[in-house]
């Protein structure tokens, strides 16, 4: 395992992200009302780089026509194929079983730390 | 006396989900409709109705057996239920038979109180001259969809009869059957228990749009080969309207159309919904999932595959163990003997098709008659 300081809080803004390479890999930094989350740039699905995708919101599930929107800056589209992710877990809207690799993140002193080495693998399905 | 049986199944009994029972005399059924309307259901030949004006070439009949006289030939075979009985489930072992109808197109007639009348007599009439004076007979409620409210109204009359086993809808309708006009009658159907039965007759006609996606077709051979197209569109509908998760009960048979077609939607169906599901929140499992809990499919006529290694393949993919029915559409049989369609069932499933899928589905209601 190791840890990589990747940035200062103050460089990446509410609802902004921060592209890293990281021991050969991309991993996307994501601010969430000063929460930050670390998400490997690979979508499960056919390897995209999910964490360009637009980050929105999503309509929960609801009754029939019944329209609950929310999540709103919590979703990661992918740029490919439109797959929801939830930012905070890495995993699909639509199933929980398909998820991005996610890395543990700390902040201290003001400077983000992402480990690698201690996450759990994607999975497509 | 033409009907020559063909060998009989091989089980010992079975049941078809699909008998069409023939009007042979409008008067008869008049005598079940209401005063005001009677005289026009009495009419010689019926009552006036919208057709797409389709017919297959030569006997819509096939090699069925048909009654009549010295050449053989009659109008319309399945008009007494003692000969249909004798002719034809007897010889090959049919315990049980499911009668559907020949007001296939009811759901496009424009007039809609003339097709709610229709359905109503002819309901009543079934159940007089067919299902009650029978043990083999198990009846479905004809409903016009054209107006849900009679619809509705018709099932809660006739679903504690019994011998009815299922509500019958044409599937030719103005509107993509998962529309929430419809949903009604779904309500009701799950409400009694009771399996929904699809079934084409009016693709094209009255008030149908036309039987095809891109137009009306030319020729009855264009025109019965595109059929599976309104069975796509109203499965898609029904799920993406969320037909199901409102009915979680509901069960739906889809009558005549083959059964290749269907991992094509189910799975082009899953590939969209992963990224377009925020459209409809309420579909929150992949549709694939919905076809396979909640249709049914038939084995009258099964695609005619070259190898017969495809069947194995597709009825793996159908779950055809558990969703597929023995269906044996007398008298219209222009696509052949229902038999030949048996040969491409293993024979692992061949008892799960002839008789469990169908007592699985419609339950204690097949046995629910008193003899």
């Amino acid at each position: 395992m190791a840890r990589h300081i990747v940035a200062r809080v103050e460089d990446i803004p509410h609802g902004g992200r921060k592209i890293v390479r990281l021991e050969g890999r991309e991993v996307g930094i994501f601010n969430l009302d000063d929460r930050f989350y670390a998400l490997k740039n690979v979508c499960p699905h056919q390897g995209a780089r999910v964490c360009l995708g637009r980050i929105v919101g999503t309509t929960l599930p609801s009754e029939v026509y019944e329209f609950k929107y929310g999540l709103e800056g919590r979703i990661l589209r992918c740029p490919w194929h439109e797959w929801e992710y939830d930012i905070t877990t890495g995993r699909s809207v639509f199933d929980e079983n398909v998820r991005i690799v996610t890395y543990a993140v700390e902040v201290v002193d003001g400077e983000i730390a992402v480990t690698i080495g201690a996450e759990r693998p994607a999975a497509a399905d | 006396m033409s009907a020559i049986p063909r060998s009989p199944f091989p089980v010992p009994t079975s049941i078809d989900v699909d008998l069409h029972p023939q009007i042979t005399d409008w008067q008869a059924l008049a005598a079940y409709a209401p005063e005001g309307l009677r005289h026009r259901v009495a009419r010689t030949g019926g009552p006036p109705m919208a057709r797409h004006g389709f017919k297959p070439v030569g006997t819509a009949y096939g090699v069925a057996p048909l009654p009549g006289g010295p050449d053989g030939r009659v109008g319309q075979p399945a008009g007494d239920p003692r000969w249909v009985k004798e002719q034809y489930l007897d010889p090959r072992g049919i315990e049980l038979a499911i009668l559907t109808s020949d007001l296939t197109s009811l759901g496009v007639q424009p007039n809609i109180d003339m097709a709610a009348t229709l359905a109503r007599a002819h309901n009543d009439w079934l159940l007089d001259t067919w299902v009650r004076p029978f043990d083999c007979y198990r009846a479905s409620i004809l409903v016009a969809p054209q107006d849900p409210v009679q619809a509705v109204a018709e099932i809660d009359r006739l679903a504690d009869q019994s011998g009815v086993v299922q509500v019958l809808l044409p599937s030719a309708t103005e509107s993509p059957l998962g529309r929430r006009q419809y949903h009604p009658i779904y309500e009701a159907c799950a409400r009694h228990g009771l399996p929904l039965a699809l079934h084409f007759g009016g693709e094209g006609a009255g008030m149908s749009p036309p039987a095809t996606a891109v137009g009306h077709p030319s020729t009855y051979l264009e025109w019965s080969g595109s059929l599976p197209q309104s069975y796509m569109a109203h499965i898609m509908s029904m799920i993406t309207e969320g037909v199901f998760e409102k009915f979680p009960t509901l069960k739906v048979i889809l009558h005549e159309g083959g059964v290749f077609w269907l991992p094509h939607i189910m799975w082009r169906f899953d590939k969209n919904w992963k990224a377009q599901r925020a459209e409809t929140p309420w579909v929150k499992r992949p549709p694939s999932t919905y076809i396979l809990e909640h249709f049914y499919s038939t084995t009258y006529p099964l695609e005619a595959a070259p190898d017969p290694a495809h069947f194995a393949q597709i009825f793996d993919m159908i779950d055809a163990e558990h969703r597929l029915l023995f269906a044996g559409n007398y008298p219209h049989w222009e696509a052949g003997d229902p038999a030949e369609m048996l040969d491409a069932i293993p024979d692992r499933l061949r008892q799960r098709i002839m008789t469990d899928n169908a007592r699985a589905l419609y339950g204690e209601r097949l046995g629910s008659r008193e003899s």
